[in-house]
């Protein structure tokens, strides 16, 4: 398997989200038109995801940058 | 050469991008002149090229001849060694493919394209590791779309190895029934309730599901309204590796993982079987070989350790899946475990169930190893033997086979509990039931063991 360059993700504080399931009936229904539930669904937590991969992105930086400039100060380490 | 047209292959019509189509024993793959843009991006924008080095494309050439009517252009992909299908994986197989699929995506949308297909048959076991296949399956991305194959991808993917992780792992056989992938509401109708509270989970396949539902009306209206923006769409990536990453392989115990601790072999005897067998595999050359009742692939690896490709199959779905974790840490390339019911084979599915070829119609192969397997066949399943030799004459060219007698404890053990109604299960009913279609080359009774060892070649 080759190497995955994706972080992990963890937003535990979200899971109010998951809560409306909880309380609802299960169904089994045969759908007509999938596609158009997936598109939706996407752009509802898409802010949600969105906020996470922000905020993964920045501390990557963050680190990345503090990482250089050690590096700068220390060029023979 | 002249123009003359070709037959698309059966499960190559849905996308209108190209067809696969075989000529002279050679695989192609024609580009439709509608997909000539997006072709020429995948190959300007180096998204080819890199993914090619991180071996999770098939690589191809472009080829001038044979002439194709209507095509932009010609590819000669490499060939697959054996097609094979997500149904007939493990669960880490699976998992792989998911994680190379999602891997893909993320790379494409670095290069300014996007999958437009997440199906779980583009990837195939290529060299020991999960590569796309379909090279056609890149579209340009447009800024604000949501991903278009997210349902594919979580039916093909998220679903199955849910179900598998938390249900159990025979579930993953349920995509055999499904071709586009497990349809969400059954995932959410088998899971347990607790992975509601899972974010990923709970959302990619419960909440999913719900919407699925709710714009499956007719009767409403409205539309989906908005956009997500590529940084939304690189955290939906995100979230749907972790949740992949997340999943893992439950904590059963099946009835031949761990076969190899309980054989009726001493030492000397195991070694000469092993000696023996690998001895019969040098002997005859051959190109391919498939282990058709391989456990974890102990013995499959005496042919792929002589560079010969192995298919390794076996029904218990822990095996297959120690043998390919066994693949994983020895980087081994030649060998292909999958999770096969000898008594009931993968059958051929799809549209006039030309889409997905069985599992028997998609090997011939020069050898095939049927080791401490007839009992199981015979005895376990009824199957008479001379069924056996028809249905290994049918498959192989030569066939390495061990007879194991009443005497021995394992076959005891499947008698005890039912009564022995096979009275041609003996020495000689073997050999005779064989000879109709093997001719005998080799045999050798293994010392300190009640088990027979033979070399059969296939009669014309």
């Amino acid at each position: 398997m080759k190497q995955i360059s994706l972080p992990k993700i963890s937003t535990r504080s979200s899971l109010w989200l998951l809560v409306p399931l909880v309380f609802t009936p299960h169904f089994a229904h045969a759908y007509l038109d999938p596609n158009t539930g997936s598109y939706a669904i996407q752009i509802a937590v898409g802010a949600l995801f969105g906020a996470a991969y922000g905020f993964r992105t920045f501390s990557a930086r963050v680190v990345s940058w503090f990482k250089g400039t050690r590096k700068k100060k220390n060029p023979d380490a | 050469m002249p123009e003359r047209p070709v037959l698309p292959h059966p499960a190559s019509f849905r996308d209108p991008s190209g067809y696969i189509f075989t000529q002279q024993g050679s695989i192609f793959r024609a580009v439709s002149k509608s997909y000539q843009s997006e072709y020429d991006l995948l190959m300007s924008s180096n998204l080819y090229v890199h993914l090619i080095e991180q071996n999770v494309l098939i690589p191809h050439q472009e080829v001038s001849t044979p002439t194709v009517r209507d095509a932009y252009k010609v590819l000669k992909p490499e060939m697959v060694q054996f097609i094979s299908y997500p149904y007939e994986w493990s669960f880490s197989q699976l998992k792989d493919a998911a994680l190379t699929t999602l891997e893909i995506q993320t790379q494409a949308l670095n290069h300014g394209m996007s999958l437009k297909d997440a199906s779980a048959y583009n990837i195939q076991f290529h060299n020991g590791t999960p590569t796309l296949i379909d090279t056609l399956s890149f579209e340009s991305y447009k800024e604000g779309q949501p991903w278009v194959a997210y349902r594919q991808f979580c039916q093909h993917f998220l679903a199955p190895l849910a179900l598998m992780a938390h249900v159990d792992l025979r579930l993953g056989t349920l995509s055999a029934k499904y071709i586009d992938g497990v349809p969400l509401d059954l995932a959410v109708s088998l899971l347990p309730g607790k992975t509601k509270f899972s974010l990923g989970l709970g959302t990619h396949i419960h909440l999913h599901a719900r919407s699925q539902h709710k714009y499956a009306d007719t009767s409403l209206k409205s539309t989906p309204k908005g956009q997500l923006h590529k940084n939304q769409l690189n955290g939906l990536l995100l979230s749907l590796r972790s949740s992949i990453s997340a999943l893992t392989l439950p904590k059963q115990k099946t009835e031949w993982g761990n076969y190899y601790d309980n054989t009726n072999y001493t030492d000397n005897s195991r070694t000469i079987k092993e000696k023996t067998v690998r001895e019969w595999i040098t002997a005859q050359k051959p190109k391919t070989v498939w282990d058709a009742g391989a456990n974890d692939g102990t013995f499959s690896r005496l042919a792929s350790a002589q560079g010969i490709f192995t298919v390794a199959s076996d029904i218990d779905p822990l095996a297959v899946e120690r043998s390919y974790q066994h693949n994983k840490q020895s980087g081994e390339r030649l060998l292909l475990p999958l999770i096969i019911d000898l008594t009931n084979p993968s059958p051929a599915i799809g549209w006039r169930n030309t889409e997905r070829d069985s599992f028997l119609k998609r090997g011939q192969h020069d050898l095939t190893l049927a080791l401490a397997l007839i009992h199981h066949l015979a005895i376990a399943n009824n199957l008479p033997l001379e069924h056996i030799a028809d249905f290994f004459h049918s498959q192989t060219k030569n066939l390495i086979i061990e007879f194991v007698p009443k005497e021995d404890s394992n076959t005891q053990r499947l008698l005890s509990a039912r009564e022995d109604i096979f009275p041609n299960y003996t020495v000689e009913g073997f050999e005779k039931a064989f000879s109709t279609h093997f001719t005998t080359k080799k045999r050798l009774k293994i010392k300190d063991s009640s088990r027979i060892l033979y070399l059969l070649e296939s009669k014309p």
